[in-house]
C-alpha cells in the first residue's frame, strides 16, 4: 500500500536550559503512515506531543531524528525552498486560529499559493466555491472582519483551489460554535472523498469517532491505534492515557 | 509579489512609520549632499568668480553617511522583522519561498524609503541654505563661495532613487539572512571558520602586528620639522582605525551578548526585584542591544580617531580650528546623525514590542516607579557594555598614538584621559537618549497597560 504520509522513527527532542539536566523528550520513535482519502484523528492528554508529531510530520518542525515522506518527497533532504513548493503544491494547513494572512482580503488568501506558483487564476472558480461553501461575507473582507467559522471556510478553499494532497489540521473546530464546528468538521470530511487525506489533531472525542483511524499519544508514544472508533471507545482509551500520565 | 507587498505595507503600516524617521533622516542627508553637490556644480560651470570648489564638503559626508545607513539599516530591518515574525512565519507556511519572502519584504522597505526620502528631501531643502552660510560665516567665503540652493526634480529623483533602492537590496539581504537563522535545521553549532570569526582574526591579527612593527622599527629621524609629521607616518593609525571599526563589525554580534552576560552574573542586584528583572531581560534581550551598540561604537571610534589625527601630534597654539570644525563635519557628521537617527527608530521600534512587557510587568505587580526603574536599570546595563568598548576601541588607538609620537620624537599633545572623556561622554549620552525614549514610551502608554 502506497502511503501519502509516511513517518518513521521520529523523535524530537529540546535541550533543557539547565545544561546538568538532560535533553527534554517530547516524541520518542514514533511511526504514522496514511493513504490518500483517509481521515486520521490524533488524540492525547495535554503534553503528549500531539502538535509537536504533527508539525513533525507536516514539515513545520524538522525532527530530532526519523524520516518524513509526503507524497513520495523526503522532508529531511529538501532545501526551504522544495519545501516551500511543496507546501504551495501538496500540503495544506487549517490552525486553530492564526490561518489566514491578516494583510489579504479573503479573496486574496485563498489564491496566495497560486499566486505563489505563478498558476493561473480563474475568479469566477473562487466565488462558485465559496458560494457552494455558503460564504456569507465579500470575498473583498478582511480576516478581522470575518467570523470563526468563514475564516475556516476560507482556509479550507485555499486548500481545495491549490489541489492539497494532504491536509493537516490543528484543532480546527476548536474555536468555533457548535453549528460551524460540524459545519467546518463536515466539509474536511467531504474532500475526503476526492482522495485528500486528512491529518487532525483534536480534542474533540465525537469528532475524532468520525475519522477513519484514530490514534492515541501519550508522554511522546503512540501507545493505541482505533480503526473506525466508537466514542466510547476513545473515551475509555483517554481516561487510561490521562491516569497512567498522571 | 509587489501587489502583495502593497497589502502588506498597507496592513503593517505602523510598524514602518516607527521605523521610518532613519529613512526620512538618510532622504535628508542625500538630498542635502546632493542638492549642495549640483549647485556647487552648476555655479562653477557658469561663472569664473568661484575660485574654491567646496563640494568635498559635501560629497564626503554622502560616502560616510551612505556606508554608515548600510550597515544600520540591518538593525533595523531585524526590529521591523521580529515586530512582524507571526505574519512571516505563516507566509512561510502558506508556501512563500524565503526568496518571496525576502522580496516581500524589500518592497515594503523600497515603499518606505521612497516615501520617506521625499519627506526628507524637502526637510533637506529648508536646511541646506541656512547651514551652508552658517559655515560661510564661520570659515569665510573664499573656502566657501555664495551659491545658490534650488529645488530639483532630477535631485529629487535621485535622493528617492538611491535610498528606495538599497532599501529594497538591503531589506531582501537582511531578511534572507534572518530567515536563515530562523531556520531551525540550520541551527546547528556554527563553523569556527566562518567569515565573522575569519574577520576577527585578521583585525586582531593586524592590530598586533601594527604594534609590533611600530615597536621595532628604528626610530625616525624627524628633525628638519620636529613638529610635523607626515602621512607616512600617521598611516599605522589609519590601519588600526579600519581595522577597529571591521572588528566591531565581525565581532560585536558574537561578544557583546556575552559581555553582557558576564556583566550581569556579577552584579549584586541580580537579586532584587528591579534589578533582577532588567538583568535577566538585557540578556534575552542581547541581540537587540547589541544592533543598538555597534552602530555607536563605529562613530566613537571615529570621533576618537579623528580627535586623535586633528590635536594628537599638534602643539594646541597651531591648530587649525577651520580644519578641525570641517573635518568633524565631513567625515564624523553624517555618520553620527545617521547613528543618532538609528538610535532613536530602533528604540520606537523595540518601544512597540516592549508595550507587551510592560503589560506583562504591570500585571505582575510592577507600579510606574518600578518600570521606570527597571527600565533604568537595563540601560545602565547598556551603558556599562558600551563604555567597556568604547575604553578598550580608545586604548588601543592611545597606544598606537603614543607609540607613534615615540618613534618619531614628536610630542604628545593629548592624554589618555581625553581620550577616555570621550567614550564616557557617549556612553552617557547614549544612554541619557535611551532612557528618555524608554520612559516616554512608560509614561505614555500606562494608562493603557493600567
Amino acid at each position: 500500500m502506497e502511503f501519502i504520509v509516511d513517518a518513521q522513527n521520529i523523535r524530537k527532542s529540546v535541550k533543557s536550559k539547565n545544561k546538568n539536566q538532560p535533553d527534554i523528550k517530547i516524541l520518542r520513535d514514533v511511526n504514522f503512515q496514511a493513504t490518500a482519502g483517509e481521515f486520521v484523528s490524533i488524540l492525547g492528554p495535554s503534553g503528549s506531543g500531539k502538535t509537536t508529531l504533527l508539525r513533525c510530520i507536516s514539515g513545520l518542525t524538522r525532527p530530532t531524528s526519523g524520516q518524513v515522506t509526503i507524497a513520495g518527497k523526503s522532508l529531511g533532504t529538501s532545501s526551504e525552498r522544495q519545501l516551500a513548493r511543496l507546501r504551495r503544491t501538496t500540503i495544506s494547513y487549517i490552525f486553530q486560529s492564526y490561518n489566514l494572512l491578516p494583510a489579504l482580503p479573503a479573496y486574496d488568501n485563498i489564491v496566495l499559493p497560486l499566486r505563489l506558483s505563478h498558476q493561473k487564476i480563474n475568479r469566477h472558480d473562487v466565488k462558485k466555491l465559496m458560494d457552494d461553501f455558503n460564504f456569507q461575507a465579500a470575498l473583498s473582507q478582511y480576516p478581522a472582519e470575518l467570523s470563526g467559522g468563514e475564516q475556516q471556510k476560507v482556509a479550507i478553499a485555499r486548500a481545495l483551489m491549490m489541489h492539497a494532497q494532504v491536509i493537516f489540521a490543528d484543532e480546527p473546530t476548536g474555536a468555533l460554535d457548535s453549528l460551524s464546528r460540524q459545519l467546518i468538521f463536515s466539509k474536511l470530511r467531504e474532500l475526503t472523498k476526492f482522495g485528500v487525506c486528512v491529518v487532525m489533531v483534536t480534542h474533540d472525542i465525537e469528532q475524532a469517532s468520525q475519522t477513519d483511524r484514530s490514534l492515541i499519544l501519550r508522554d511522546g508514544r503512540l501507545v493505541q491505534e482505533f480503526t473506525h472508533p466508537s466514542e466510547q471507545t476513545l473515551l475509555e482509551a483517554m481516561h487510561l492515557a490521562e491516569k497512567v500520565s498522571s | 509579489m509587489i501587489s502583495m507587498g502593497f497589502y502588506q505595507f498597507r496592513y503593517s503600516w505602523r510598524v514602518w512609520l516607527t521605523a521610518s524617521f532613519i529613512f526620512i533622516i538618510a532622504g535628508w542627508l542625500i538630498g542635502f549632499c546632493l542638492t549642495g553637490i549640483f549647485s556647487i556644480q552648476s555655479a562653477l560651470s557658469s561663472t569664473t568668480r568661484l575660485t574654491n570648489d567646496p563640494s568635498p564638503l559635501f560629497i564626503i559626508p554622502m560616502i560616510f553617511g551612505g556606508l554608515t545607513l548600510f550597515f544600520v539599516l540591518g538593525g533595523i530591518i531585524s526590529s521591523a522583522l521580529k515586530e512582524m515574525q507571526l505574519e512571516y512565519q505563516l507566509w512561510a507556511i502558506l508556501g512563500a519561498s524565503p526568496r518571496q519572502i525576502s522580496r516581500l519584504v524589500g518592497v515594503q522597505l523600497m515603499i518606505l524609503g521612497l516615501l520617506s526620502s521625499i519627506i526628507g528631501y524637502f526637510i533637506s531643502l529648508i536646511t541646506v541654505a541656512p547651514f551652508y552660510y552658517l559655515l560661510q560665516k564661520n570659515l569665510g567665503s573664499d573656502w566657501l563661495p555664495t551659491v545658490p540652493f534650488k529645488f530639483s526634480v532630477l535631485i529629487l529623483i535621485i535622493t528617492s532613487g538611491i535610498i528606495a533602492v538599497t532599501c529594497f537590496i538591503t531589506g531582501f539581504i537582511r531578511t534572507k539572512k534572518c530567515l536563515k537563522q530562523l531556520d531551525e535545521s540550520k541551527k546547528t553549532k556554527q563553523k569556527f571558520l566562518n567569515l565573522s570569526n575569519l574577520l576577527t582574526t585578521v583585525c586582531l591579527i593586524g592590530i598586533t602586528i601594527i604594534i609590533i612593527s611600530i615597536l621595532i622599527s628604528s626610530p625616525i629621524n624627524i628633525s628638519a620639522h620636529p613638529s610635523i609629521i607626515t602621512n607616512a607616518e600617521i598611516q599605522p593609525l589609519y590601519f588600526t582605525l579600519i581595522l577597529l571599526i571591521t572588528l566591531q563589525l565581525s565581532s560585536g554580534r558574537g561578544l557583546f551578548p556575552w559581555i553582557i552576560f558576564i556583566m550581569t552574573k556579577y552584579l549584586p542586584t541580580n537579586k532584587t526585584a528591579i534589578g533582577g528583572t532588567a538583568q535577566k531581560q538585557a540578556i534575552a534581550n542581547s541581540e537587540r542591544i547589541t544592533t543598538t551598540i555597534i552602530p555607536l561604537l563605529i562613530v566613537q571610534t571615529l570621533l576618537v580617531g579623528l580627535y586623535e589625527l586633528l590635536f594628537g601630534f599638534t602643539s594646541p597654539n597651531q591648530i587649525d580650528i577651520q580644519n578641525v570644525v570641517v573635518s568633524f563635519i565631513v567625515y564624523v557628521g553624517a555618520p553620527l546623525i545617521l547613528v543618532i537617527a538609528n538610535i532613536i527608530s530602533l528604540t520606537m521600534l523595540n518601544g512597540r514590542q516592549q508595550i507587551n512587557n510592560l503589560v506583562q510587568l504591570t500585571q505582575l505587580g510592577f507600579t510606574k516607579l518600578d518600570l521606570l526603574k527597571e527600565r533604568l536599570s537595563e540601560n545602565l546595563i547598556i551603558f556599562a557594555v558600551l563604555l567597556v568598548a568604547s575604553v578598550f576601541n580608545s586604548l588601543i588607538l592611545f597606544t598606537i598614538l603614543a607609540l607613534i609620537c615615540f618613534k618619531t620624537g614628536v610630542s604628545l599633545n593629548i592624554s589618555l584621559l581625553n581620550i577616555i572623556t570621550i567614550s564616557c561622554v557617549g556612553a552617557i549620552i547614549t544612554g541619557i537618549i535611551l532612557t528618555i525614549i524608554d520612559w516616554y514610551i512608560i509614561l505614555q502608554h500606562h494608562y493603557c497597560i493600567d
